[in-house]
């Protein structure tokens, strides 16, 4: 018997099991949405819609509309609001629920205050139509570290194994404007027509 | 050889005395005693845990539990045309999650004692002072928000008149997982972690 031999299979063989347990989804994860990764230099590409980062603003107050449209007063930002303008396509259904989470890079997760009609998350895709529009989101200063934007279609349990955008958005100048950041309503534009608003 | 001792040649070491009929008798009263102290505790309300809302603390004192830390202010009474609401103004922090906790969730270690009558109640909303109008669905991480409204729908059996004081109580809460892969769900205990006594603001 080729002794040396054995034991050199049976430590190829550990090492290969480890490796491969790595691939074992958890219990827990088999369900989770499908994610596709990408960075705010391209269009990320998911099975139900297209998403891709223009610019993000950071700013210690924000001026938008009220719920009758009206524009209000500008709203001090508890921390820093922070502006993700994104142009979104959806490929083939209407997509009227797609939450957005901004992900910092220890796992600190904020979800959109949902206090302003005009923020992207009221809107209604219809395929084949790019509408642009910012996610916003209200974020403790000292807590914004290599944020990414996750946007997944569907929420809470309509989630299962949907589609899911999860972007770095490159951010490297973190200090926030003390201009007022104008907040938009959605509008839809073609891809071609890369200005940005005012 | 080995020489065995027998139990008549052994000393004597234990105090119990040797006669098994007054070994019975010594059990039996120190079975007995037992059971009267027993009785005694429980005639007297028993053993409990010491009640943190029996002395509630000053408006500004911080309470913490494994979710959230809650400093309240001031108590006042709202009535509109959607109804009454025992209302707390308090500053408020989530730190114990790195993921938005909803305030449904949260809410439940948030509970409002109407004084003297002692009805309680727990779930409030919450509003931000310095945006009205928006509605607060989730606590976001580590924001300390000053200047928040919780808002407790007053219990149907509670009149208004009767209210003197609110006292804040503060329950510890323990986060469960749920099933079907959708993160985990925080519920309110029944241990009170503090509380804290606050007049009516005349209103």
């Amino acid at each position: 018997m080729n002794r040396p031999l054995t034991v050199v299979v049976c430590l190829l063989l550990a090492v290969g099991i480890t490796v491969l347990q790595h691939f074992v989804v958890a219990q827990d994860k088999m369900v989770d949405p499908v994610s596709t990764s990408g960075s705010a230099e391209e269009p990320v590409v998911t099975d139900d819609f297209t998403l891709e980062i223009d610019r993000v603003d950071l700013s210690t107050s924000l001026r938008a509309t009220d719920s009758l449209g009206d524009p209000a007063e500008p709203v001090e930002a508890n921390g820093v609001w922070v502006l993700v303008w994104t142009r979104m396509t959806a490929e083939h259904t209407t997509m009227a629920n797609f939450p957005a989470e901004l992900r910092m890079k220890d796992g600190t997760t904020y979800f959109e205050p949902s206090w302003f009609p005009d923020a992207m998350e009221r809107a209604t895709l219809s395929p084949g139509l790019p509408l642009y529009g910012a996610f916003v989101f209200e974020v403790p200063e000292e807590k914004i570290d290599e944020p990414s934007l996750v946007v997944t279609h569907a929420p809470g349990f309509e989630a299962r194994l949907g589609a899911q955008a999860d972007v770095d958005l490159k951010l490297t100048d973190t200090s926030p404007s003390d201009e007022p950041a104008d907040l938009l309503p959605p509008q839809i534009r073609t891809g071609e027509d890369t200005d940005a608003p005012e | 050889m080995v020489h065995h001792l027998s139990a008549a040649e052994r000393p004597r070491r234990s105090p119990l005395p040797a006669n098994p009929f007054a070994r019975f008798a010594l059990f039996s009263l120190i079975g007995a005693a037992g059971a009267v102290g027993l009785l005694g505790v429980a005639a007297f309300g028993g053993l409990d845990t010491h009640d943190p809302n029996a002395d509630p603390a000053d408006p500004g004192t911080e309470l913490k539990n494994d979710l959230v830390v809650v400093t309240p202010h001031e108590a006042r009474i709202q009535s509109d045309e959607l109804g009454t609401y025992l209302q707390v103004r308090v500053d408020i922090e989530m730190r114990g999650s790195n993921r938005p906790i909803p305030m449904g969730n949260v809410g439940g270690s948030l509970v409002v004692h109407a004084e003297p009558t002692g009805e309680s109640v727990k779930g409030p909303e919450i509003n931000f002072e310095r945006q009205p109008t928006g509605y607060v669905s989730h606590l976001q991480p580590h924001a300390v928000e000053e200047s928040a409204v919780l808002s407790w729908e007053i219990p149907q059996n509670l009149d208004v008149d009767d209210v003197e004081s609110l006292d804040f109580v503060l329950h510890g809460i323990e986060e469960i997982p749920t099933t079907g892969n959708r993160g985990t769900l925080w519920v309110g205990t029944k241990d009170v972690v503090g509380a804290v006594s606050l007049p009516l603001d005349g209103d």
